[in-house]
């Protein structure tokens, strides 16, 4: 018996700006118990799917069911029972997912409470799901007490407590770095595996195809590949991938015993002269014993201590370090959007500690580009509006549209942010550091929810961005795509030890 | 990994006691939840405490002023009249009942009535006792009811030597030997007992009265059980002992008494204050009852504040929502979580504002004179309040809920929403009910579903309101947008995040239309019962004092006021017959006082009063023509020569103060005869304007008794003629006498007198009037119209239409009083003079024998009246509530989108945006949001202040007004009002948005 059947779904979003297809025919079959992850750029409808069969939304076209159930046609106690019996699901945003105002273990107890099972048999069961995932010391500590990996274990845990029979993850891994991340597979493949638990996890980063039965790749709303097959979807269409096209804009198809031959027609291109290399010596941002602790008195926890490095410009460097060493911290205090609780941040040779929060922002006006995750951009402006709105700022001429033709958002200009995906909003804020051109420019895990080309084209962006213009560019990350445009790496787990 | 084994199983079973527990669970957590986030939610808890604070009050300070209604009532009552008293009178001999058996009867019934116990009375009214002509009696307790003005208190009677004391009279000592007067005493002020003893007066009998009727009841009067007398007992009700709140048990109470006492003796009779109850209750209800706009308009800026508040909580109970569904949770328990935390919030919140609303209220009760917790405790303790309390708590959390449940409400183009078809149902309803017509004090004293009307209109309609400013908000924040777009970026962006998310700021738009609705709507609505209040004093005494002729004294005004004091004013009642008859009351002053009148208003007519009073002056100033006495002379002779029949003959003197004196020449018989006559101090210097001839008495006396002895008719009239001075000659005759020259002839008799008098210059002409519209529609064609004023006929000439005119009540006439006087006294002399003086003197006048008005002191009563201070003071509150309310939303909404946007402005300063112009980003958006709130409300006020004044008739006293009121804006303290807000608000933004980064 299959676990999820969905046949020919679409899945279509009304806007102001016109439809929006994120789902255009996608097909999947999964066999019960297996466990599948299915990779695919941002907006290519993983999401979508996910939400579908999660029953949070209905397909506009096409069949899905679950264990021989239709989603299309639950309706109110069967789609509750679905959902609180049947699923598991465990979000991206594992801080979203968790009530800030309950501990570890009311959070795992939680799904099973709702379902009225006996309160001493819920605290057992959160105990040992707890103790499982290695977190028994913190069954009382709540979400935002616990490191994001942490977090994302109670998540785990809290999906897969009442034992759902289908467990889907929405990019678990995406704001972990690599050795957690790498935890979470283990995890999720061996609490699916004890429970027999039908696994799908969505996710960007290749490492999560390891624990996977079977991994599929989606593209513009179908299936476009599954387990290494191109998969021929309804209609014909099949996608042939970026990296075997390289410039191709045309192709030319010949049927030859067996199968088709592709022939690539590619056309003749001005050589361009490389830009002259910028990168040069001087320092455009240091850091001397910098040390940050959060909270205050007993429940003060230190982030790093005794951090020292400097920023050469023309460079890409990239600071690593696990999930919880204090990147995206150390990020803030570079921006001087926080302040150390001691040593010195020095940027363009002005220590931020002189200066009051006006000064700061006035510098990170003239020379402080942020990419954050993209979550939180002003959701009313569109995305060209939102570059434009960051030249103007600046003082700076630009063009917002070859910005973001250069992250490949040129036929999403004029949408609005808040209804671009969450991938799309990450490229739009890379596009915005670029358009600027700072000095110093910092991404904070700019490339967490992009697939790997994209992962690749935005590192290049970055390095060329150092080169040309002598920047100094400082990525927060674990993508090792990212870390391996860069001239330059800051372990923070090391420098902090 | 370490650690034990997945294998959950817990879910795949179906437990005993499942259902419970996964009721409880939402309960749990929702609990948890308010524990964690109290911060968040205690604007929220503020804003629905002031409400429900607010309303708490309005109940409290509505039975505050209906209860100082009464007491007021009560205390303007004779001290007689204020008591609850059983009479029995008779004679003992021809009663089955003893005086015992009588008096245990009369206390136990009364007892009960006002749970305090009666002391009795008796009294011998009017009798010779020992010789003496007294009205002799008895009072238990007698001290209390006296002064002692000579001698001493007689000590407490005994059969065998009772004393007693006088009151009035010439000293009397009845010859009984246990019967001794030992002092002379007054009754005291406030006793009850006038109705027994009446006034002691020199022209009455003395009365002795002795302490204690039970004794005294066992005196040895001589043949007293077969002597009429009265017994009474007698329950004195303190104005400050009964309440609003006691009135209809009172009423039963006292007719309990009276079937009890009946069914043992129907000579018992039991008296209250039961009409003034009854009138007071009627009153005290259209004052409570027109409370209840202000009631309406609490529970609109609670419910409203209610939606507002759900807004602000929205983004984490999305969250919420969010992360229950990802565990699982069924709808059922999302909802339940939900409520719980509302039900928390909004019970919690409620409780606490009615408590503070409570102590409010009960502080305005001791403002006005009430106890206070005593109020508070009937107008909250009661089965109905509470349930109001619960049913509003109730309703409150329902709409809180549906805000947090239900999706986005947008507006815009034509598509027509729930909230559309809503307002157009409400609009209807209001239309229907104005229909109605207006809603004044009867009205609302009969019920008839006025007060929900009241209740409802506030709501209705400014719901209709915010509908409307919701449609209008998002093309008005497109054009604002539009105008901002060349200014900064903060500018640029607060502008364009209003103008690309109407949705975001629409609930915080609506409420502030709402509470500034109410604001101003307090404010307008106090300002135009303050202003009615002083338009009243000035309509009803429309001169600084007016004197009119006491009926008690029998002097007029002509009489008590020296000549040129002050306007005259002639006030009668008079009829058309025309449209079926309608009464008018005619007011008749000299033209030249028209505009100077007090109390007039531009809306009362079309014309001005100069143009009014240009209309009714008359060219020349109209006098009755005549000779003139000499000032000096104190006789007068008038030589007649009578040939017939005897007559009559009496002159009709107009003296110099306005007033007629008749002087009677007697009845002459056939002769030449040179009358004198004494010329009474008042006459000399007047003019003698007619003569009346008369039937003679003693023939018109033998007719009649003829007459009645006979089934004839009698011929009773007096003819013959008659030969005057020159002084008459050219005078004209009516009723059957013809003049020539000074001969006069004459046929009178008993049905008629007749007049001689001179031709009148304006004789025949119709007098000109200004009439109301009612009248002014009667008129014939010409616009005359035939005014019956004291058994006269008067032809009026309509030169203007006046809706109202000051100090007349109903349909009216106004005429030039020299020319009505004359046109009056020219067909009966003698019948219409002045009867009223208005002066304008700053200075009281002294006129002990006139009535004096002051306009001040009514005014001061109008203003005094607790009814309308507790109004006007509730409306002040209304309007404060209003502002604050509005201020906690903007606060509201800036905490919130600083919670809300936390990321997004994060973003901004990342990018280089200082946290000043993020503060000016932010506070910009709120005063913008603010503005157009405010411009929605002040249109929203007006209206509502508009059809509130234009409906309900009804003072700030509870009372009919007159002159109609007419809406004010006290534009000044509206404007202070509305910059303080904005003040406020801008404070409040800077602050809540002073701590972004």
């Amino acid at each position: 018996m299959s676990a999820v059947a969905a046949t020919d779904l679409f899945r279509i979003y009304p806007s102001e700006e016109g439809a929006a297809a994120a789902l255009q025919g996608l097909s999947l079959e999964i066999e019960e118990g297996e466990l599948v992850v299915v990779f695919g750029p941002s907006g290519s409808g993983k999401s979508t799917l996910l939400r579908i069969l999660a029953g949070l939304e209905r397909p506009s076209a096409g069949t899905v069911r679950v264990f021989e159930q239709d989603l299309r046609t639950l309706r109110g106690r069967a789609l509750a029972e679905y959902r609180s019996r049947t699923l598991g699901y465990a979000d991206q945003h594992y801080v979203r997912a968790l009530a800030p105002e309950l501990t570890a273990h009311d959070l795992v107890a939680l799904r099973l409470e709702l379902l009225g099972a006996d309160p001493q048999e819920c605290a057992r069961t959160a105990d040992r799901l707890l103790d499982r995932v290695g977190l028994a010391d913190k069954r009382d500590a709540r979400p935002g007490e616990l490191s994001g990996g942490q977090q994302q274990r109670v998540a785990l845990c809290a999906a897969l407590a009442h034992r759902p029979r289908l467990f889907i993850a929405d990019e678990p891994t995406g704001e972990l770095d690599a050795a957690n991340a790498a935890q979470i597979y283990a995890l999720i493949r061996d609490l699916s595996a004890e429970a027999g638990v039908t696994t799908l996890v969505v996710s960007h980063d290749p490492e999560s195809a390891v624990v996977a039965d079977r991994v599929v790749q989606v593209r513009d709303g179908r299936i476009s590949a599954d387990d290494g097959d191109a998969v021929v979807n309804r209609g014909g269409w099949i996608r042939i991938p970026e990296e075997l096209l390289g410039a191709t804009t045309r192709a030319r198809l010949e049927p030859r015993s067996g199968g088709v031959f592709v022939h690539t027609l590619t056309a003749a291109r001005e050589p361009v002269a490389p830009p002259a290399d910028a990168s040069s010596d001087a320092v455009v941002a240091e850091v001397v014993g910098l040390e940050k602790v959060h909270g205050r008195g007993a429940r003060a926890t230190r982030v790093f201590h005794d951090v020292s490095f400097s920023l050469g410009a023309g460079r890409l460097s990239a600071i690593t370090g696990p999930s919880g060493s204090g990147k995206s911290t150390l990020l803030q205090l570079l921006a001087g959007l926080d302040r150390p609780t001691a040593g010195q941040v020095r940027v363009l040779g002005q220590d931020l500690g002189g200066l009051d929060a006006t000064q700061l922002a006035l510098l990170r006006r003239r020379s402080i580009g942020v990419v954050t995750q993209g979550t939180d951009l002003v959701p009313f402006l569109t995305a060209r509006e939102t570059i434009e709105l960051a030249l103007e700022l600046r003082g700076v001429a630009g063009d917002a549209g070859r910005t973001l033709a250069a992250v490949g958002l040129e036929e999403l200009a004029d949408q609005r942010v808040a209804r671009l995906s969450m991938g799309e909003r990450q490229r739009v804020a890379v596009a915005r550091a670029l358009a600027a051109k700072p000095a110093l420019l910092l991404a904070d895990e700019p490339t967490a929810r992009l697939d790997e080309a994209n992962a690749r084209s935005v590192g290049a962006l970055f390095a060329e961005l150092a080169r040309t213009t002598g920047a100094a560019i400082v990525c927060a990350t674990h993508d090792p795509v990212l870390i391996e445009h860069a001239q330059a790496e800051v372990p923070l787990a090391t420098l902090a030890a | 990994m370490e650690g034990s084994s997945y294998a959950p199983d817990a879910a795949a079973r179906r437990l005993p006691g499942a259902s419970g527990r996964r009721l409880v669970v939402p309960v749990r957590l929702a609990w948890i939840r308010l524990r964690a986030h109290w911060r968040s939610n205690l604007l929220v808890a503020l804003g629905i405490a002031v409400g429900a604070g607010f309303l708490a009050m309005t109940a409290v300070g509505s039975v505050a002023v209906q209860d100082r209604a009464v007491q007021r009532a009560l205390a303007g009552l004779q001290p007689s009249d204020r008591a609850v008293q059983a009479v029995w009178s008779g004679v003992p001999a021809q009663s089955s009942l003893t005086f015992p058996q009588l008096d245990s009867l009369a206390r136990n019934a009364l007892e009960p009535v006002l749970h305090h116990p009666a002391f009795a009375v008796e009294v011998f009214r009017q009798a010779t006792w020992g010789g003496a002509f007294v009205n002799l009696g008895a009072v238990d307790g007698l001290s209390h009811w006296l002064v002692l003005r000579s001698g001493r208190m007689p000590h407490a009677c005994t059969p065998a030597d009772c004393e007693v004391v006088q009151i009035g009279g010439r000293p009397a000592a009845p010859k009984l030997p246990f019967l001794h007067v030992v002092g002379r005493a007054t009754f005291r002020a406030g006793a009850p007992l006038s109705a027994y003893f009446a006034a002691a007066g020199s022209n009455r009998p003395p009365i002795l009265l002795a302490d204690g009727v039970s004794a005294f009841e066992r005196t040895p009067l001589p043949d007293a059980s077969l002597i009429a007398r009265t017994y009474g007992w007698i329950v004195p009700v303190a104005p400050s002992a009964v309440h609003d709140w006691d009135l209809a048990s009172l009423d039963t109470r006292i007719n309990r008494a009276q079937s009890q006492l009946e069914e043992k003796s129907d000579i018992f009779t039991v008296q209250g204050p039961l009409e003034t109850i009854a009138q007071v209750r009627a009153t005290s209800r259209v004052a409570g009852e027109r409370l209840l706009v202000l009631g309406g308009d609490a529970a609109v800026l609670l419910l409203g504040f209610a939606v507002l508040a759900s807004t602000r909580l929205r983004t984490e109970q999305d969250a919420t929502r969010r992360r229950l569904v990802w565990f699982g949770a069924r709808r059922g328990q999302i909802l339940l979580v939900t409520a719980a935390e509302v039900a928390g919030i909004t019970l919690a919140a409620s409780v606490v504002g009615w408590l503070a609303g409570s102590g409010a209220g009960a502080l305005l009760a001791r403002h006005l004179g009430s106890p206070g917790w005593l109020v508070a405790e009937h107008a909250l303790l009661t089965w109905r309040a509470l349930g109001i309390a619960v049913a509003l708590v109730a309703l409150t959390g329902a709409v809180m809920l549906a805000a947090l449940r239900v999706e986005h409400v947008s507006f815009g183009g034509l598509r027509v929403t729930a909230a559309d078809v809503a307002a157009l149902g409400a609009l209807a309803a209001v239309l229907l009910a104005l229909a109605r017509g207006k809603t004044d004090t009867t009205s609302l004293a009969s019920g008839g579903g006025a007060g929900v009307f009241l209740l409802l209109l506030p709501g209705l309609v400014l719901f209709v309101l915010a509908v409307a400013a919701a449609r209008l908000l998002s093309p008005a924040l497109r054009v604002l947008e539009r105008i901002g777009r060349r200014g900064p970026p903060s500018v640029r962006l607060a502008l364009l995040s209003l103008a690309r998310s109407p949705g975001r700021v629409l609930v915080t738009v609506v409420f502030f239309v709402l509470a500034v609705g109410v604001a101003l709507f307090g404010f307008s609505y106090r300002a135009t019962l303050q202003r009615g209040e002083t338009e009243q004093a000035r309509y009803a005494v429309p001169a600084r004092y007016v004197l009119e002729e006491n009926l008690n004294k029998l002097v007029t005004v002509q009489q008590a006021v020296p000549p040129g004091v002050g306007a005259p004013v002639l006030r009668d009642d008079g009829y058309i017959t025309a449209n079926q008859g309608i009464d008018f009351t005619l007011l008749a002053l000299p033209a030249a006082e028209i505009p100077r009148t007090d109390g007039w208003r531009s809306d009362f007519s079309t014309q001005s009063p100069a143009a009014l009073a240009k209309e009714l002056n008359p060219p020349v100033t109209p006098r009755l023509r005549g000779f003139d006495l000499p000032a000096a002379a104190p006789r007068m002779t008038v030589p007649v020569t009578v040939t017939g029949d005897r007559v009559g003959i009496q002159l009709n003197v107009l003296d110099r103060r306005g007033d007629f004196t008749l002087l009677t020449l007697g009845e002459l018989a056939r002769g030449t005869h040179d009358v004198s006559v004494d010329v009474p101090p008042a006459a000399r210097g007047g003019r003698v304007v007619a003569m009346r001839l008369s039937f003679p008495q003693t023939a018109a006396f033998v007719a009649g008794h003829r007459e009645s002895g006979t089934s004839l008719s009698v011929n009773d009239s007096s003819v013959g003629t008659l030969r005057l001075d020159r002084r008459f000659a050219g005078w004209i005759g009516e009723n059957g006498v013809h003049v020539h020259g000074t001969t006069v002839r004459y046929a009178v008799n008993r049905a008629a007198d007749a007049i001689v008098r001179p031709k009148e210059p304006l004789e025949g002409a119709p007098v000109p009037v200004v009439v109301s519209p009612d009248l002014a529609r009667a008129a014939g064609p010409g616009g005359t119209l035939p005014l019956h004023v004291e058994d006269e006929t008067i032809e009026g000439q309509i030169v203007g239409v006046a809706n109202h005119f000051p100090s007349v009540d109903g349909s009216l006439v106004v005429a030039d009083l020299p020319t009505w006087l004359t046109a009056a006294n020219t067909i009966e002399p003698g019948t219409a003079t002045a009867s009223e003086i208005w002066l304008s003197s700053p200075a009281r006048p002294h006129y002990p024998s006139l009535t004096v008005e002051s306009q001040r002191a009514t005014q001061a009563s109008l203003r005094g009246d607790p009814l309308a201070r507790g109004s006007l003071a509730l409306l002040l509150v209304a309007a404060i509530v209003g502002l604050v309310l509005a201020g906690v939303g903007v606060l509201l909404g800036v905490v919130g989108d600083r919670r809300d946007e936390s990321g997004d402005l994060l973003d901004l300063s990342a990018q280089g945006v200082t946290p000043a112009e993020i503060r000016r980003h932010l506070v910009l958006r709120a005063e913008t949001v603010a503005a157009v709130g405010i411009a929605g409300g002040i249109a929203a006020g007006a209206v509502v202040s508009a059809l509130v004044v234009a409906v309900v008739a009804v003072t700030a006293g509870a009372g009919s007004p007159l002159p109609p009121l007419q809406l004010v804006f006290d534009w000044p303290v509206v404007a202070i009002a509305l910059a303080g807000l904005a003040a406020g608000s801008t404070a409040a933004a800077v602050a809540a948005a002073g701590r972004t980064r």
